[in-house]
């Protein structure tokens, strides 16, 4: 029995569906991220699981409880919401006490637990200060303190580091997960950040106009992308458009390449993702030529844009400190047979 | 900083002498030992500041209208902050309706409302009481509670009250502890214009006050009409440092710019 149901949820604004038919079981402990361009229906969905907008259908249920019409305060659940939402007139530890308050725990226990909450996220001697007064990172980490502090079964996360430059987004990026795990907390993260997505879930639900379009292991929609919109979205790839000539072998510009085309028609048309760091480029030998476009330094690896028969490609090649390969330059191309992953055509609309 | 060029700093001179002139002539002419207008020339005197003590009318006056103020003020903000929540967060049918009679008073010239008033007040029973003119000096006021309530409304975050709301608090918790106070500068605001628009208020007084209920402006109306000597001139003299002294007050305490401006 999964900790968290979510079961044919569904959320119309007037015609609009924002959610559509959304259906999630969630493991204790886990953490999942909703991961889709913006309007996709992921911070909906959150919103309703907190209990800020009523579904139009479906129910959400929690430890086997029906939660689908309880309003937010009965629920004790802890968001952090992607302002933050603090209250600014209200010191760090008063905002955190907030919810400790409501929850009439006495005043010695709660300042002890206020304390905790700010060691925790090593804010301690920030405790008088107002949010006013505090840095953006600090301000996400009341935020989280605040929402970690009353113990809730699930922790709600709504694009809680997109406000936050990119050093430190990474910095707490690992910092969350290293203190998700220490807790334990079920945690469901909303971001229209792919790497961010990859690099804290257990597991990820892409979703596209208010439908989850795949749900699986971070390693898994990486490696094996449901359609042409969850590998574009997660990730970088080459996506190439071309034709089923056997079960072994597509065609692309003319060029066959080996693929595992099984259960499709020869002929048909399909798309194929091929992610760069699969590609191993080579000096120039038999098989796949290319001429090197430009080479773009990324300090542990090495972009290149290409010019091969297929069209235009992009490869990523670590850096092994040798110099590059020079714009202009020939090269040949290489990838294992089973880099080159055929999607399913009738998806090839995202 | 930049600086003023030449002919804006004499227009700004200019422009502030033009709008400080008149008081400032007033506060001279109440120092004056003479029994008509003049200004003192010839030395200083308290005379008329003394003479305000021979007339405990106008002391009575200026309680009555302080008395008036604080009442119809605080009235007109405990309405104004439920409807100006209602008119900021919601969409209703007839919202702009109900926008529009509350913002009304302004538009509606003070000798209409008086005359109404006074109309009104003779067939309900009302005329001459205390109530009856806190409750003209209600919709008096309204406009500007309402308007500066609702402007602190409209610009206040929703999502702390609904950060609030996940966190445990009811309805009625998360006004008080976070909706209250972060609209209270609006609040303020509406509070100050409303209650120096009740204390100022001449026109619609006059037909509504009674001898019994005799605000300060109708009262130094009624003196002016009758006799013109520097007695005014003391008394404003005095509503002048008095109302400096509160906005000074206020400044300290709150800001005066968040209060009357709204800025964070």
């Amino acid at each position: 029995m999964a900790f968290l149901k979510l079961i044919n949820l569904t959320k119309r604004f007037g015609d609009f569906v924002a959610v559509n038919d959304l259906s999630l079981d969630i493991e204790k402990g886990e953490f999942i991220s909703l991961l889709g361009p913006s309007g996709c229906g992921k911070t909906t969905t959150l919103q309703m699981i907190a209990g800020l907008h009523d579904p139009s259908g479906g129910s959400i249920e929690l430890e086997g409880r029906d939660l689908t019409h309880v309003p937010p305060n009965k629920r004790g659940l802890g968001i952090v919401f992607q302002s933050y939402a603090l209250f600014p007139h209200l010191t760090a530890a008063e905002n955190i006490a907030f919810g400790l308050e409501m929850r009439g725990v006495g005043r010695a226990e709660r300042d002890q637990r206020v304390a905790r909450a700010l060691d925790q996220v090593h804010l301690a001697s920030f405790a008088d200060r107002h949010p006013k007064a505090l840095s953006g990172g600090q301000r996400q980490r009341v935020a989280l303190a605040r929402a970690l502090v009353i113990e809730p079964p699930v922790l709600l996360l709504d694009e809680p580091l997109s406000n936050l430059d990119a050093k430190l987004r990474e910095e707490m990026q690992l910092e969350l997960r290293i203190l998700q795990q220490n807790i334990g907390v079920t945690t469901i993260l909303v971001t229209h950040d792919q790497s961010e997505a990859l690099s804290m879930s257990d597991r990820i639900v892409v979703m596209d106009r208010g439908r989850a379009i795949q749900i699986d292991t971070p390693l898994a929609m990486y490696e094996a992308p449901g359609n042409a919109f969850v590998s574009g979205f997660v990730g970088k790839t080459n996506l190439l458009a071309g034709e089923v000539t056997t079960t072994r072998a597509i065609t692309v510009n003319g060029v066959k390449l080996a693929a595992n085309a099984s259960g499709l028609s020869k002929g048909a048309a399909v798309r194929a993702s091929l992610r760069p760091e699969k590609i191993v480029l080579g000096k120039p030998a038999s098989g796949l030529k290319g001429k090197v476009g430009a080479a773009v330094f990324h300090g542990s690896h090495w972009l290149y844009t290409l010019d091969t028969p297929l069209g235009d490609l992009i490869a990523v090649a670590p850096n092994t400190g040798e110099p590059p390969f020079k714009s202009g330059a020939s090269v040949s191309l290489s990838w294992p047979d089973n880099a080159l992953r055929v999607l399913p055509a009738e998806s090839s609309d995202g | 900083m930049r600086r003023n060029g030449l002919v804006s700093l004499v227009f700004h001179t200019l422009f502030i002498a033009f709008i400080l002139a008149p008081l400032l002539a007033v506060i001279a002419v109440s120092f004056t030992g003479k029994g008509y207008l003049s200004l003192p020339t010839d030395g200083l005197s308290l005379r008329w500041f003394r003479t305000i003590l021979d007339y405990p009318g106008f002391i009575d006056a200026f309680w009555m209208s302080l008395y008036l103020g604080t009442a119809a003020s605080t009235i007109a903000v405990s309405v104004a902050v439920p409807a100006a929540i209602a008119i900021g967060r919601y969409e209703f049918t007839g919202r702009e309706a109900v926008t529009a009679v509350f913002l009304s008073p302004l538009m509606i010239p003070s000798v209409v409302l008086g005359v109404s008033f006074l109309r009104f007040f003779n067939q309900i029973g009302l005329s001459g009481t205390f109530i009856g003119i806190t409750l003209a000096h209600v919709i008096m006021v309204m406009p500007y509670a309402i308007r500066l309530v609702l402007a602190s409304v409209t610009g206040m975050p929703r999502d702390a009250e609904q950060a609030a709301a996940t966190l445990g608090a009811s309805n009625w918790t998360v006004f008080r502890r976070i909706t209250l106070p972060l609209i209270l500068p609006g609040i303020a605001g509406g509070w100050l214009l409303a209650f120096i628009t009740s204390f100022d208020e001449v026109t619609m007084s006059i037909f509504v006050a009674s001898p019994e209920t005799m605000t300060l402006p109708v009262r130094m109306y009624h003196h002016i009409a009758q006799t013109i000597d520097p007695l005014i001139a003391a008394i404003s003299t005095l509503l002048m440092v008095g109302t400096v002294a509160l906005l000074v007050l206020l400044d300290r305490l709150y800001g005066l710019d968040r209060v009357l401006v709204g800025k964070g």
